[in-house]
């Protein structure tokens, strides 16, 4: 694609228009990635009034379309999300209509594209600098499904870029280009470095030679990003930027240099010594997103901003329980998260042995953890989060109105008292969490009810306590929060109605906070517990 | 950049044309061992943390996604034949796999597990926690590497410093011994950040740590019962302990040296064997070692990974004193991904190696590997052990010598070094002597020579370069210099 990459910028429109000719037309081509649920192009960039001419090619198994909309009214990016909810919304109807809702804030959209079929449709890009979210309202697909076009001004690729070619003989580092004979040189009007122009010619041991002027819009910190197969150099000014010689497989380097307005002289030197070959470079400047110097390919590995660290990897629910476990927002360092089919996820604290966050849509992403080090907690990827708390979930108490007892620190040695035994899953593969306390083993098994896209989602945890030594003013904890009685039900924090059965659940305001604890009372050495969490609240 | 070899390359040396070779494999180690690279499925992300042998000669590997695979038909010659079958997911980065007694044990983040397949249908379905007696505060450092279990069943947990400096919970820089009966016993502090945990092979219990605070090189260390290996900042958690390690050792000196430290701190361990900072290495992992005479001449020495070079170094290990020392030569270079586990099949006809490159960045290049190493048959010219001895060092060597070469004392090049102990992160090589050497003896058999080195420096690196020695037909050592890590001096 050579498409611009533009800045949103809070320019004078009248000033933008007088100044600059109308933009060239740009055709870009998306295409879904199969079994991912995801597009392969999550960002389009192009300047402010630009004729978008967009291919939808699908080449996933299931049917997907493309949805382009103004940002929500409250000015935030929801990816798209109102939309195609309102397009869950249609029920029956959606399908008739192709789970495109009657809604303001659609700006343009494909049909339903069917499996390994695709569809054209031209726009004409909003005047005003925003995102604007791309996103499938195929029931199901949007939270991680969606993109933004983003219209902005640009930073300029290269004015007068000339190229000079080379042939060589088993190249395996960069070579000393003074030495070199040129076989062809020419321009390059289009301003980015293409390494592609002699490759019916040969695909082994060529280099070139790139040369012009990069035009800096202002006095400033500017970061380069290259990667090269085989290998490539980086100057400007004629001073090293970045040097990447091979061969090595492709990875990006950054390197941050300072550069006053106007016109600095840029030159790189790329070789290919055999098998694959790729060259990628781009710039940057504070105000300004990311602009390539070289024709940008979509299918390429990325350089990872923050966001990109820690968004990309959902860990997509199919046919059966998926179980994630990491630090978990929330949570904790010993989180162990479970998606269920249905939309309906819980994460289960083995520090504290209970549960701590319930939550509808998306499991997780996985991007933070499976990149880099892995650093850091990362919430839950889907909505309707209930926070349960970091709480010990069986306790004794001297009486029901002493406090509950401390959660295990982190950074404290395990109470003994507790011991975590795993879990095992059914023919399901639905996990039961098992632990002891003093003697007393308990069982968890989550069991998700209703449907999330129906809004009757609901999840049923079942606790099984087994003794042949009952423990006198034996607790459990079921709530501690803000806690709102309603019937027989408990609305806890506004987001989830609680019901329990199988014991007298006893509603407590304990240090400042509500609580509803339940006394555990055996009968033939055991006692049982079903609480039932729904999204949907009373 | 070329991700399959083709005959036709500009490479000269064989290598078969199915199978994609290490990026940086070097020509002449190839001819005596091969490395060879799997193909895993494209759901496969084989960023292997450990690796095991099952009963049904199938291999395992655990991964930093919390991914378990078997592979069937790795032994076969035909490496496009392994079938990959994931056995379990959703574990927490897993650094040990262990097969006994019917169960696959796991050692994660969290905890030691064992996994079995109850209903047979290939995937696990129990998870049973063995234990989970150690804290974990969320920082991303805080490894558990696990080693296979010993004589009687137990498993030892090597776990990492919260970040590089500190121990914010316990048992954070400890070894811990997890029974069969699944109580956790501390056994030793002082651990700053493994790479790798496991036995040498008359059943002694290791762990290497990295090069960094209280390390200015990496090495691999003796654990044992009560040990201290340097690290002060555990200590913390001693007395947690309850007495059952005895006395509390006292906290490092900082700018102290090994050799003083063993002085003053009775419980310090000093480093069996130190993988030069630089020179072999920047990262040591797994290691492990062939019994069978099958994988080439280096029977019972360690096959040990570095994730940063991309490499397996050689280690001999012997006891002088009832302190343990060695060596440690080069040994093969060009994985493809920083390797951080290693098993050495039962049989010795492969040493599987597997790695990521995420988060340090390895030699290799590549983010991921599940790779094996074979013998060609072909005996490389290499040192085979470097013994101490009262006045210096014997060395054997795999193939005949010709001992004119290695009777000019020419032939050697010699210095002696070491790092200070510093809370200070890593540090320059120090107190450097070079002594002078000459030559006692050359073996009647021509394949062992006796240097007499002067002074010995306890508690220095000893590194001998033979770059004049040649063999009978007059080639040069494949890796010309071992570096010895002199702890006690043999009275014969």
């Amino acid at each position: 694609m050579n498409h611009p990459t533009c800045l949103a910028l809070a320019l004078s429109l009248t000033s933008l228009l007088s100044a600059d000719p109308p933009p060239a037309p740009v055709t870009v081509t998306v295409k879904t990635k199969p079994a991912q649920m995801k597009y392969d192009l999550e960002r389009i960039n192009v300047a402010p009034g630009t004729q978008v001419t967009l291919t939808l090619q699908n080449d996933d198994d299931l049917p997907h379309n493309l949805v382009l909309c103004k940002a929500k009214n409250d000015g935030t990016n929801d990816k798209g999300l109102e939309v195609a909810t309102a397009a869950w919304n249609l029920g029956e109807a959606g399908m008739k209509q192709e789970w495109i809702p009657e809604n303001p804030r659609i700006i343009a959209h494909t049909k339903m594209v069917n499996p390994h079929q695709s569809e054209t449709i031209t726009f004409t890009a909003p005047m005003i600098s925003a995102d604007y979210p791309f996103v499938c309202t195929f029931p199901g697909h949007a939270m991680v499904m969606n993109g933004a076009l983003h219209v902005g001004i640009c930073l300029p690729p290269i004015k007068n870029l000339h190229y000079r070619y080379y042939t060589g003989d088993k190249l395996v580092k960069l070579p000393d280009f003074a030495k070199l004979t040129g076989v062809e040189e020419g321009q390059l009007p289009s301003g980015r470095m293409e390494i592609t122009q002699h490759q019916n010619d040969r695909s082994d041991d060529y280099a070139y030679e790139f040369e012009g002027a990069l035009d800096c819009p202002k006095d400033g910190d500017y970061t380069f990003y290259m990667s090269a197969d085989a290998g490539a150099q980086l100057l400007i000014d004629g001073k090293n930027v970045i040097k990447a010689d091979g061969p090595r497989p492709a990875k990006f380097h950054d390197k941050k240099i300072n550069l006053t307005k106007g016109e600095h002289a840029i030159k790189v030197h790329y070789y290919q010594g055999d098998a694959y070959a790729s060259f990628h470079l781009s710039w940057k400047t504070p105000g300004f997103p990311e602009a390539w110097l070289t024709p940008a390919e979509t299918d390429h590995e990325k350089r990872m901003d923050e966001k990109n660290q820690t968004e990309g990897m959902p860990l997509v629910v199919t046919n059966e329980p998926r179980i994630y476990r990491n630090f978990i927002a929330g949570c904790g360092p010993r989180g162990i998260a479970v998606g269920y089919p249905g939309g309906v996820n819980i994460c289960w604290d083995a520090d504290q042995m209970n549960l701590a966050l319930i939550w509808e849509g998306a499991f997780m992403d996985a991007k933070r953890h499976w990149s880099a080090r892995g650093k850091g907690d990362q919430p839950p990827l889907g909505y309707g989060v209930a926070n349960l708390g970091k709480e010990r979930a069986l306790a004794v108490l001297g009486s029901n109105t002493a406090p509950w007892t401390p959660a295990q620190k982190n950074d404290q040695p395990h109470d003994p008292a507790y011991t975590f035994h795993g879990y095992e899953l059914d023919a399901q593969r639905n996990p039961t969490f098992r632990y002891d306390f003093k003697g007393v083993n308990v069982t968890e098994t989550f069991v998700p009810e209703g449907d999330q896209k129906s809004g009757t989602a609901s999840i049923k945890r079942i606790v099984k306590l087994s003794t042949n030594k009952p423990v006198d003013n034996l607790y459990f904890l079921a709530l501690a929060g803000p806690v709102e009685a309603k019937d027989n039900a408990f609305n806890f924090n506004k987001t989830v109605s609680v019901t329990i059965n199988g014991g007298t659940p006893l509603a407590r305001k304990s240090v400042g906070r509500d609580e509803v604890v339940l006394p555990v009372v055996f009968t033939n050495e055991k006692a049982e517990f079903i609480i039932n969490y729904s999204w949907n609240l009373k | 950049m070329r991700h399959t070899f083709l005959l036709t390359s500009l490479f000269s040396f064989a290598i078969s044309v199915q199978s994609p070779a290490a990026s940086g494999s070097d020509p002449k180690e190839a001819e005596y061992y091969k490395i060879e690279s799997f193909a895993p499925p494209q759901d496969c992300v084989a960023e292997v943390g450990s690796i095991e042998l099952m009963p049904d000669g199938k291999i395992a590997f655990g991964t930093r996604r919390g991914e378990i695979w078997t592979v069937e038909n790795a032994f076969d010659a035909d490496i496009t034949k392994a079938k990959f079958t994931k056995f379990a997911e959703g574990l927490h980065e897993i650094l040990g796999l262990a097969w006994k007694d019917g169960w696959l044990y796991v050692t994660q983040r969290p905890e030691l597990s064992r996994l079995k397949d109850k209903d047979g249908d290939g995937r696990a379905d129990i998870f049973e926690t063995v234990n989970a007696g150690w804290s974990i505060t969320g920082d991303y450092h805080e490894y558990a590497f696990g080693s296979r279990p010993d004589k009687q069943g137990n498993i030892y947990v090597a776990l990492c410093l919260t970040g590089s400096f500190h121990s914010n919970a316990p048992w954070r820089g400890w070894c811990v011994r997890i029974t069969p009966d699944g109580k956790m016993q501390p056994f030793a502090a002082g651990l700053r950040s493994p790479g790798g945990i496991g036995f040498i092979p008359d059943g002694e219990i290791f762990y290497d740590d990295n090069q960094g605070v209280w390390n200015g090189s990496s090495s691999l260390k003796h654990l044992k019962q009560g040990a201290f290996e340097g690290h002060p900042e555990p200590l913390k958690w001693w007395d947690l302990a309850n007495g059952a390690l005895g006395k509390k050792p006292l906290a490092t000196v900082d700018k102290s040296r090994v050799e003083a430290e063993r002085k003053h701190n009775p419980n310090y361990v000093p480093p069996a064997v130190v993988l030069p900072h630089a020179h072999v290495g920047n990262s040591p992992t797994a290691w492990d070692w062939d019994e069978s005479g099958k994988f080439g001449p280096f029977t019972k020495q360690l096959f040990i990974a570095d994730q940063t070079f991309s490499t397996l170094n050689r280690i001999f290990i012997e006891k002088v004193n009832d302190v343990y020392h060695g060596a440690c030569f080069p040994f093969l270079k060009g994985l493809r991904s920083g390797p951080i586990g290693v098993r050495m099949s039962g049989d010795g006809t492969a040493l599987f190696v597997g790695g990521s490159d995420r988060g340090w960045g390895a030699r290799g290049g590549y983010p991921a590997a599940i790779e094996r190493v074979r013998w060609t048959g072909k005996v490389p010219f290499e040192i085979h052990e470097m013994r101490a001895k009262p006045d210096g060092f014997e060395l054997t060597f795999t193939s005949p010598i010709d001992p004119a070469s290695a009777k000019n004392p020419d032939s050697y090049k010699a210095r002696e070094y070491t790092w200070a102990l510093r809370e200070e992160y890593g540090g320059p090589e120090v107190d450097e002597v070079i002594p002078k050497i000459e030559v006692v003896s050359v073996g009647q058999d021509a394949k062992s020579v006796r240097i007499k080195v002067t002074p010995l420096t306890k508690g220095h690196v000893h590194q001998i370069s033979l770059l004049g020695v040649k063999s009978a037909e007059g080639q040069n050592l494949l890796h010309p210099t071992g570096y010895y890590t002199l702890n006690e001096i043999p009275k014969k």
